[in-house]
């Protein structure tokens, strides 16, 4: 029989809202430990691991301060946890790993006092359109083999597709029109 | 004819396979480490292409899957 009581080691990743962050990185750090604690998690580690921009907005969010902890506990209290986590808080998505030990130099840090003035926390506004396509990878254009060709293309005379031949679709009524014509013109001709 | 068709396909499939240097552990928070397995279309390189054992294949899997998560990585580009 398994043991569900049985205390393991986790790895969190946390993400918070740079807005709630430039108010005081340290109590939004509190919070999320103080929060861990009340469900009987023992925080180990928990420090600053970046600010940066997100791979892809999250709910208007364009940016995000990522911190990391280590924990000890069991995994009712990480499920409990996260439900409050996403539930208020300046934590928008939580990640919980578990894991076999914490790592030394992990350890070494502890719960991390930051001192905020020296912290840079980036505007959240979303990407212009030359921002976004400096960063993606539109290959850029390639110089004309052509060498007379100046690289202006406006005087260059507009290539249209050439017209497709009128295809003769006869209605049933003008059809049998046409063949009345016909008729009466053979006996005229008659 | 039929044997030079089949060497020239052995040919093919292994230029195709990525020349990297696998580290010992992937980690999620290392980006640009998994950067390296997908494609420009952000989608994950298959065994053949990176070379790796199945064990590490779905190692690989897994931290691409946990960095996409957080948006670290994009889903797709």
């Amino acid at each position: 029989m398994t043991d569900t009581n049985k205390k393991t080691f986790y790895e969190a990743m946390f993400l918070l809202e740079n807005q709630e962050v430039r108010k005081g990185f340290n109590a939004a750090r509190d919070w999320v430990k103080t929060t861990l604690e009340k469900h009987g998690l023992q925080v180990k580690v928990l420090r600053l691991w970046g600010e940066r921009k997100l791979a892809y907005p999250i709910g208007r969010r364009h940016r995000a301060t990522f911190l990391l902890g280590w924990l000890e506990g069991e995994g009712e209290a990480v499920n409990a946890a996260k439900r409050d986590f996403y539930l208020l808080g300046p934590v928008f998505r939580v990640l919980f790993l578990q894991r076999e030990a914490i790592p030394a130099e992990e350890l070494a840090f502890g719960i991390e006092e930051v001192d905020e003035s020296a912290l840079d926390i980036g505007d959240d506004t979303p990407p212009t359109i030359e921002e976004e396509l400096q960063e993606s990878d539109v290959a850029p254009e390639q110089p004309s083999d052509d060498p007379d060709f100046d690289g202006d293309d406006s005087d260059m005379p507009i290539r249209r597709p050439a017209a497709r031949p009128a295809v003769k679709t006869a209605t049933p009524a003008t059809a049998t029109a046409t063949e009345e014509t016909a008729a009466s013109g053979e006996k005229a001709g008659s | 004819m039929k044997r030079d068709q089949s060497r020239n396909t052995m040919k093919r499939e292994e230029s195709r396979t990525l020349d990297l240097t696998h580290p010992a552990v992937f980690d999620y928070k290392d980006v640009e480490t998994l950067q390296r397995y997908l494609s420009p279309q952000a989608r994950i390189h298959s065994a053949k292409r990176t070379a790796l054992g199945t064990r590490k294949q779905r190692e690989l899997k897994r931290a691409i899957k946990y960095a996409r998560f957080l948006s670290l990585m994009p889903y797709t580009s």
